[in-house]
């Protein structure tokens, strides 16, 4: 019985933090720019595929292809904010949410014309591959590492905004556009800056994910757009804390609910975030108004 | 003793340490033309916006007509009489001048829940919306897109939406601001009139200090969150704590 | 003389579309009425959407609603389409209220969020009920019996009879929206999307006012979703999918959201460029995305108010041209 609920846990952290991974770009955007880029999840698909696609030139090397693939992925992000979301910014929220929903529409489809409609298996990571005993029953490798990588981005993120100078420009061009425009930051730029980041940090998700969830489709992408959504939401849109908490809680939630509520766990996750933004809109860990 | 039209008690509210409003007690009487005056910062906006329903009291209680509406949502004291203009023009920018002020005239005739009758069809309420634009001076600027107005233009349409919806009490928050000599007039003129007329009770938030002591009966003066004087024009003219806080000066006692 | 060139094109148009019902190909009847439903959905959706303001992800349960209580109705109570069609509505409008009611208390991003939440709330519902719903199968089997109004009884089985019974749901739609949008509590909403505190200063409860307007395009989502249950014969689970609900804010977007014709025009360019697209490629996203794309960076205003556009600039040149005399 301890063991079953030492390895749910586990299973729910991995879960959490792998969702995790892929909010903490989509929670950097929203805070710093406004905009609830649905295209996220077709940046974690791209950063996938990017990743996998370069193991066949990268002689199977995972971490260099894991390296490469995010900053190809980097460079449409820069085509899509430069060139397409800058000029939406002043316009109202459905014109901003149905562009990104467009390039979700274009890339889903690129992908197929690219790498094919079917599903693609994933290689397994050397180092990482297989599973050990814990209590008795075994558990992947993979999992553990993910386990261990979330917890390092978060400690990098914190890092980078709290204690850096660039970390100090971002945090006062969210808060306030305008001050931070008539202090000399260049703002469009930082814009820019941040949405790539965010881009990466997607990418870099989609590259961890495949050997985590064994297979590449072009519906990935989509699959984990909501998870994503709800746990920004429940952090509260912006918070980066609260979204790292937020992955935890519904990575617990949903592993918990799979093992011993099993038809309804999809349905919990959309209670607890119809519940948070209705009794408290700014999240768990965001703050009031 | 007739019931004052609006009537304040101990009404108190704080952002943090910043003290807005400090056991502030009041009583406006219809008929009797008020000005609120005070520095900036002094919480004559933040007054205004309990009054009007926008914000929450910390503490104390508001009588409209004798009805405790301290925790009313904003379009019930509006339907009761209670309503305000603003100091940042807010109105409807896409729509026509005449619908901006269709609105609250179907409102105040209780036909803007009507479903399937063309709204072209109300003869009676497009008789009001020109009576109203008649009386601000935009009659001329009816099918003009409200967000294309002059500046002077568009806060004449603020005070029209105000006066459309047939208030018994209304606040205005700086009503002449950023208005031309010519505009400042007009809109002084009508108040007047619309004042003696009695239907309306205005109180006006002002800076200027002719408009204030042309126009009003009675002056209340906020400083911090205070009532520091309330009285006819010569008061406030005569009081020395008034001098102090405006000008800074000490008064040798 | 501008109105009397609208009744001939409304004439001409009726004529077209009696037309294709009685002489049009099986399969150009099924698409025009896929563009019906679809435009009943996105005319009862842009309501919401570009006449009050609100962006709302949830529809698609609506539609389910409206779906699933037709279908239900029909497999366990009666065939008789007409009480399906009013249990459907029916069940959309309660759940529109329900949903409503926690949902109009917020704008913007929350009010999105929230109308998502609960949509898919809907669709793992649907999904997880097997027993009631039929799960990922959908229930299957519902007949398209005749509409018996007691004493007569007109049957729809054929697609081509069922055309004409779509085709009344769709001009009573068109008339009744017409209606809606120029009445005072079509200019209110529009108040409520330009500028909601100023409504609530005029005397009115913009709360009110946007739960109704929730409901009204929730009804006819669910009026969309009974008659596409009874043209395929079954209902499709992913018909509460959020993926659902994107589709009439597209269609709104590419006709114009500000305008009235706008989400039927656009119902016609999806259904049927769609169907165009799909003959030459298997990709017909890319090419929506790349529409959408257009659409949102230079042609706001949609097809329709693209066409608009056109109008009004050739009319200041012929007014230039006529007027050097």
């Amino acid at each position: 019985m301890l063991e079953s609920i030492v390895h749910v846990c586990l299973a729910g952290l991995s879960t959490g933090m792998f969702i995790w991974l892929v909010a903490s770009g989509l929670t950097l955007i929203f805070g710093v720019l406004g905009v609830l880029n649905f295209a996220h999840g077709s940046f974690y698909m791209l950063g996938a595929y990017f990743c996998f696609t370069l193991l066949g030139f990268m002689e199977e090397n995972f971490w260099l292809g894991l390296l490469l693939g995010p900053l190809c992925v980097c460079a449409v992000g820069f085509v899509v904010e430069r060139y397409f979301l800058r000029y939406v910014y002043h316009l109202a929220l459905p014109y901003q949410l149905l562009l990104t929903f467009a390039f979700v529409l274009l890339f889903d489809d690129l992908v197929k014309v690219v790498w094919g409609a079917g599903s693609i298996g994933s290689p397994t990571v050397p180092g990482l591959s297989g599973s050990i005993p814990i209590l008795g029953r075994r558990f992947p490798v993979y999992s553990l590492f993910i386990i261990g990588v979330g917890p390092l981005v978060a400690i990098g993120m914190w890092a980078l905004l709290e204690k850096t100078w660039w970390g100090r420009i971002i945090r006062a061009a969210s808060s306030d556009r305008e001050m931070a425009s008539a202090i000399g930051v260049r703002v469009p730029a930082l814009f820019t800056a941040v949405f790539i980041f965010g881009t990466w940090l997607g990418a870099m998700g989609g590259g961890l994910a495949v050997p985590y969830v064994g297979l590449m489709t072009p519906g990935m992408g989509e699959a984990i757009i909501i998870d994503a959504f709800v746990v920004a939401v429940i952090g509260g849109l912006g918070s980066l804390k609260g979204a790292f908490l937020g992955a935890l809680i519904i990575g617990l939630l949903s592993s918990f609910g799979t093992r011993f509520i099993p038809t309804f766990d999809m349905f919990l996750t959309f209670i607890l975030m119809a519940a948070v933004l209705l009794w408290r809109p700014q999240g768990l860990f965001g703050e009031a108004g | 003793m007739n019931i004052p039209l609006l009537e304040i008690k101990s009404l108190s509210k704080a952002f943090g340490k910043v003290i807005a409003a400090s056991d502030v007690n009041l009583a406006f009487e219809a008929g009797v033309l008020t000005s609120i005056i005070g520095p900036n910062g002094a919480g004559k906006s933040t007054l205004i916006n309990m009054l009007s329903g926008s914000l929450p009291v910390d503490s104390g209680r508001i009588f409209f007509q004798g009805a405790d509406i301290t925790h009313l949502p904003i379009h019930l004291r509006v339907k009761m009489g209670l309503c305000r203009s603003f100091q940042v023009v807010n109105i409807f920018p896409d729509l026509t001048v005449f619908d901006n002020i269709q609105i609250p005239v179907l409102a105040v005739h209780r036909r803007a829940r009507r479903l399937f009758r063309p709204v072209a069809r109300e003869a009676r309420v497009r008789e009001e919306v020109n009576h109203v634009l008649d009386r601000v001076g935009l009659a001329a600027e009816s099918r003009t897109v409200a967000g294309t107005l002059s500046h002077g233009d568009q806060r004449l349409l603020e005070v029209g939406i105000a006066l459309a919806v047939r208030p018994r009490l209304l606040f205005l928050d700086e009503p002449t601001a950023g208005m031309n000599p010519v505009e400042r007039v007009r809109v002084l003129e009508n108040i007047r009139g619309l004042s003696e007329e009695g239907k309306t009770t205005f109180v006006i938030v002002e800076h200027d200090m002719d408009i204030v002591f042309s126009l009003s009966d009675r002056v209340v003066v906020l400083h911090h969150g205070v009532v520091i004087e309330d009285g006819t024009k010569e008061d406030v003219q005569k009081s020395a704590r008034v001098r102090e806080v405006y000008l800074g000066e000490e008064v040798m006692t | 003389m501008k109105r009397f060139r609208t009744y001939i094109f409304i004439a001409l148009t009726l004529a077209g579309l009696v037309a294709i019902g009685l002489f049009a190909g099986r399969f150009v009847v099924y698409l025009s009425m896929r563009v019906f439903i679809l435009s009943i959905f996105a005319l009862g959706y842009n309501l919401l959407l570009g006449r009050t303001g609100l962006l709302s992800f949830g529809h698609a349960a609506f539609y389910a609603g409206g779906a699933y209580g037709l279908g239900l109705i029909s497999i366990h109570v009666t065939t008789n389409p007409l009480a399906g069609i009013i249990a459907g509505v029916a069940l959309a409008c309660i759940m529109a209220l329900v949903i409503g009611f926690f949902c109009v208390r917020h704008t913007e991003i929350y009010f999105a969020m929230l109308t998502l939440a609960f949509g898919m709330m809907v669709f793992s519902l649907i999904w997880n009920l097997r027993d009631v719903t039929g799960g990922d199968d959908g229930l299957i089997g519902i007949v398209r019996a005749p509409i018996s109004l007691g004493f007569v009884s007109i049957p729809i089985s054929e697609t081509s009879h069922y055309y004409f019974f779509v085709l009344f749901c769709f001009i009573l739609t068109v008339a009744l929206i017409y209606l809606i949008r120029r009445s005072p509590f079509g200019l209110v909403l529009s108040g409520v999307r330009e500028n909601d505190l100023r409504v609530e200063f005029a005397g009115l409860s913009v709360r009110n006012y946007r739960l109704a307007a929730f409901v009204i395009s929730g009804a006819f989502s669910g009026l969309a979703g009974s008659l596409g249950a009874l043209l395929e014969s079954y209902t499709n689970p992913f018909s509460a999918h959020w993926s659902h609900s994107a589709e009439p804010i597209l269609v709104s977007l590419i006709g114009g959201m500000q305008t009235f014709t706008g989400p039927i025009v656009g119902s016609v360019v999806f259904i049927v460029l769609r169907e165009i697209i799909e003959r030459f490629t298997q990709n017909w996203m890319l090419w929506f995305g790349l529409i959408l794309l257009v659409i949102i960076m230079g042609l706001r205003g949609g097809v329709v108010g693209g066409i608009a556009q056109l109008f009004r600039r050739e009319r200041g040149h012929a007014a230039k041209s006529g007027g050097s005399r």
